[in-house]
């Protein structure tokens, strides 16, 4: 854009913050404004039916985390500054021309970066693993380790064990998920495979219904004594399986999650196995490559952006799911909720109406910074190492 | 004008019409109507409300009319032939049916010289009257009819005048056309806000804008209303009031009954039902909530309209199966435990339950029975010298009753793969004859009455009261009862408007919804559901201190959610690490020493 006049680059400015404005109004009255409220909520203690609310401040954190977490935050803290000003120091010396002084200045930033990711993402699983963590090293015969690891001696143990299920749900059903979506994406890439549409079309289908439809389906498959599932295995001579069973449950909505998610997953896999330009594969079969080297050395590296949004997507969905544990586990117990679950329960459920809505967006809170530190540490890993071909 | 300036002219103009919409709420579409706006949970279509339109199949049997309004109309001309020809004219006029015609089916002939001879014992006053009002197509005036003769007939139901005439679909909906006819210069704007009405209304309630005047819910669900003071306290006298009577007495006793000015509102109700209607205000209410009242004082914002309770629900079936006098219910815990053990001898599962939905039903009746309902609330509260679950303080008798529930469990008195059943595979297996009892609420006859087995071999239904403990301290004859009802919404604009609706609602002549439902109405003089006679005479003598409320979940419903509840699925199902016995009871006083602490001492 060409701007004339006494001041150009003030008017340039002007004209994008112009631009920018409409954009950043909605921005800001329904998500920044929103999400400032969501931390001003927090530190009360609030029934979401009438203005009135009790000030707590800190209190819903405290009795989130418990006191011997919140007491060793400083040092958490501590690390965290470290490893920010290492980053921005190692970004400072980035930018000189000095190409050693560049390499110099991005191990740095790197090393701080992964630092920093390491550290928030070790909290995270010492906090929520802490008593699984100690039972190790008890058992390993390190207990003076298991002192430091103490985290879930207080604190909202209920809440910890809804952390610790999303995790479960995200590692498990993540991990069946990525496999099965990049093989089919790999089949349906294939250049003779016949009935494309079709099995596209129909391993996408799942993905269409709602998560309460699914849950509704998979309920009645489930069934101990009327469910498909148990006529499967009973046809094939195997025992009756309680797929609804408290101890069972979360493994069979990890198996549904997979079902239901990976439609989605295969079509962005898909996508991006397409955009590979097809003369890099011609160059190295040309050059003797065989299909397991053209796999590892062109496809995957090829890729990598593609799996990494695949992955980031898949981390923040997963953290935030609730439809399918709301529809089938929403029963109370502890071992099959999931944090939204959990939040819903406090803050809304006509069931339980107690409606703390202080305590249950500090909840939120916690979700909204788990899911910037895995954000973080996806972002970490995706500018560790970029592939030019 | 520019196109671009006519746009912002439209746009605005649809802006302001939509803005001025909303504000004058509903006041522009219905002028000089006295509106009253009514947040209700399901509209004309859903499938509730179709639950709601027709008798429901279990009271059917028990009715002293068919439902059928060809049958009805055919014996009323056989039983009282003089009014033959006027009866055919008035079916004619609204079903455009043709009676001339007598049925050759010998079945249904038999059935209908039933129907005659119930047609013929009626008082031939009321056939006069009732002949008179047939083939009207105002429907107030058969209402009319019904409330001439509902104070001469004890047993007179709002179903004897709507059998000639097809039900309105939604029967909620019928109520309210019912009421606007007889009074005609009264609109109620109802609004279907499903299920979980309370969460759909709570931006209205906490913004101040757009609230309903009335708003319908249990008494436990509605609760948070009554704490944050946004109902109308209904049985003390209201200073700013308009009305001189609500000034001086409150609305409960400031308005007459509905279909007698000699009888104030509150006398309407059964004394029980307003009992467990009143709130205690708790100190979190006063310090948070801002409750005008003080800690402990009880106010009455609820107004009941159906009670349901929970009784063991039983199949009739499966006692002739062992040799057992259907009707011969156990009076006793181990006498029950002794039906189990029989039933199980003989192949059948004895308790029909989906995971830890209502097993806590089990446990807290055991406790109020042996302990006391009262007794146990002053556990809960943490009353000084209250005995504690376990620890030095304990009452052994918590440990007992859990050691009772897992000999059960072990002992296989629950159905098979309980654990893993979800709603409504229990009343499903029930239903179907698998199972032998199912606790639950009153509702179970109206839910069941679609999928149970027909089947009296397989599937047949009584329910009793639960027995008494021996050796038991607490009341052996209390009934647990939950309250379903509304709310005056202290914000609503047509407060008086909906007092009258409210009036006619808890009138007997409003009260049929509580028989479809198989609930019991609140209201005196309204029949009992005939599908609960089992515990009819129970319910309908006891004195107001037999009732009890909905235990925890009413009075502290904190802790029955963190000390209670989730504690529950780790004793209660079958699993990996289930607590033992001693474990659980362990384990729910420490939860409740946790939740003391982090709540100054009280329950909340």
């Amino acid at each position: 854009m060409i701007v004339r006049g006494k001041h150009p680059r003030l008017r340039l400015a002007l004209v994008g913050w112009a631009m920018l404005a409409p954009a950043l109004a909605l921005f800001i009255t329904f998500v920044g404004w929103p999400a400032v409220q969501a931390l001003w909520i927090s530190l009360y203690d609030w029934t979401g039916f009438a203005p009135r609310a009790h000030w707590v401040g800190l209190r819903h954190y405290v009795n989130l985390f418990g006191e011997t977490t919140v007491h060793r935050l400083p040092g958490l803290v501590g690390v965290l500054v470290v490893c920010v000003v290492a980053m921005a120091i190692g970004r400072t010396i980035q930018s000189s021309r000095d190409d050693q002084r560049v390499a110099i200045g991005r191990r740095i930033s790197r090393a701080a970066g992964f630092l920093l990711a390491g550290s928030l993402l070790a909290f995270v699983l010492v906090w929520a693993y802490g008593r699984e963590v100690a039972s190790f090293c008890d058992w390993v015969h390190l207990g003076c380790l298991a002192h430091p690891l103490d985290w879930w001696a207080d604190g909202d143990d209920y809440f910890r064990c809804c952390v610790r299920n999303n995790f479960t749900f995200m590692v498990v059903a993540g991990a069946f998920h990525f496999v099965y979506a990049f093989l089919f994406a790999a089949a349906l890439n294939l250049p003779r495979f016949s009935g494309k549409v079709f099995y596209r079309t129909m391993i996408f289908f799942p993905s269409f219904i709602s998560a309460v439809g699914v849950a509704m389906l998979w309920g009645r498959i489930y069934d101990s004594d009327y469910g498909l599932a148990n006529f499967l295995l009973k046809l094939f001579g195997l025992g009756q399986v309680q797929w609804l069973d408290p101890d069972n449950m979360l493994n069979s909505i990890i198996l549904i999650g997979v079902w239901a998610g990976v439609g989605s997953q295969m079509i962005l896999l898909l996508a991006g196995m397409q955009r590979i330009p097809e003369t890099y594969y011609e160059a190295a079969r040309i050059d003797g490559a065989g299909e397991g080297q053209v796999f590892r050395h062109i496809t995957l590296p090829m890729m990598r952006d593609v799996i990494l949004i695949v992955v980031t997507l898949w981390v923040i969905g997963s953290l935030k799911v609730f439809g399918l544990f709301q529809a089938l586990g929403g029963n109370g117990d502890r071992s099959n909720s999931v944090i939204s679950l959990r939040q819903y329960e406090l803050a809304f459920s006509n069931r339980d109406n107690i409606y703390m809505m202080g305590y249950a967006t500090a909840m939120a809170v916690v979700l909204l910074v788990l899911v910037v530190v895995f954000a973080f540490i996806m972002r970490t890993i995706r500018s560790a190492d970029q592939v030019e071909y | 004008m520019s196109l671009f300036t006519r746009l912002v002219i439209l746009a605005l103009a649809i802006l302001g019409g939509i803005l001025l919409w909303d504000l004058s709420e509903e006041r522009l579409v219905y002028p000089g109507k006295k509106l009253i706006v009514f947040a209700d949970m399901f509209g004309p279509g859903e499938p509730m409300q179709r639950l709601y339109g027709g008798p429901a199949e279990a009271t059917v049997p028990f009715q002293p009319f068919t439902r059928d309004h060809v049958a009805n109309y055919r014996a009323l001309i056989e039983a009282w032939p003089k009014w033959g020809d006027r009866i055919r004219q008035a079916a004619q006029r609204i079903h455009g049916l043709d009676l001339a015609e007598s049925s050759n089916d010998s079945a249904a002939n038999g059935e209908l010289n039933e129907l005659i001879e119930q047609y013929k014992s009626l008082d031939p006053g009321y056939v006069a009257a009732l002949v008179d009002a047939l083939g009207q197509s105002d429907r107030s005036n058969r209402l009319k009819l019904f409330y001439a003769f509902a104070t001469a007939h004890p047993r007179f139901e709002r179903d004897m005048v709507l059998t000639f005439e097809r039900l309105h679909p939604g029967y909620e909906v019928g109520l309210f056309e019912d009421f606007e006819r007889l009074h005609p210069d009264y609109k109620i704007v109802p609004r279907w806000d499903g299920r979980w009405v309370l969460s759909a209304n709570r931006p209205r309630f906490l913004t101040g804008s757009d609230v309903p005047d009335i708003i319908v819910g249990s008494n436990t669900e509605l609760r948070i209303l009554m704490r944050e003071d946004l109902g109308l306290p209904l049985d003390e006298p209201l200073p700013g009031a308009s009305k001189e009577s609500w000034r001086t007495r409150g609305v409960l006793r400031g308005e007459a009954a509905y279909d007698d000015p000699h009888r104030t509102w509150a006398d309407e109700f059964y004394p029980w039902a307003l009992e467990r209607s009143r709130y205690t205000v708790s100190p979190e209410d006063h310090t948070v909530s801002e409750n005008p009242h003080k800690p402990g004082e009880q106010v009455i914002y609820f107004l009941p309209r159906l009670a349901y309770a929970f009784p063991i629900f039983y199949n009739k079936a499966h006692f002739r199966l062992i040799g057992r006098d259907p009707d011969d219910t156990p009076k006793t815990v181990e006498e029950f435990e002794d039906i189990c053990r029989q039933l199980i001898a003989k192949g059948k599962e004895p308790i029909a339950n989906d995971g830890a939905v209502y097993v806590d039903l089990w446990w807290s009746w055991l406790i109020y029975r042996t302990i006391g309902y009262d007794r146990f609330a002053d556990t809960v509260m943490n009353k000084p010298g209250a005995p504690r679950l376990a620890g030095p303080n304990a009452d052994p008798r918590y440990l007992q009753i859990a050691q009772r529930m897992r000999k059960w469990r072990d002992d296989g008195f629950w159905m098979k793969n309980f654990s893993s059943s979800m709603w409504p595979g229990a009343q499903r297996d029930f239903g179907n004859g698998r199972c032998t009892f199912l606790l639950s609420g009153t509702w179970i006859p109206t839910e069941l009455a679609s999928t149970r087995n027909p089947d009296k071999a397989v599937f047949d239904l009584g329910c009793f009261a639960f027995p008494q403990v021996t050796g038991g301290t607490g009341d052996a004859d209390s009934i647990m009862v939950g309250l379903e009802g509304f709310v005056l919404c202290r914000q609503g604009r047509n407060t008086e408007n909906a007092v009258v609706l409210l009036r006619y609602l808890t009138a007997r002549g409003g009260s049929g919804l509580a028989k479809k439902l198989n609930y019991i109405s609140t209201t005196r003089g309204v029949p009992f559901p005939p599908a609960l006679a089992g515990i009819e005479r129970a319910m309908t003598t006891a004195p107001a201190s037999k009732f009890l409320g909905d235990g925890p979940a009413w009075y502290a419903p904190k802790f029955s959610k963190f000390v209670l509840s989730e504690t529950f699925p780790d004793f209660f199902l079958v699993r990996e690490k289930s607590l033992s016995p001693e474990q659980f009871v362990e384990t729910l006083e420490q939860n409740a020493q946790r939740h003391y602490a982090e709540h100054d001492g009280t329950a909340e």
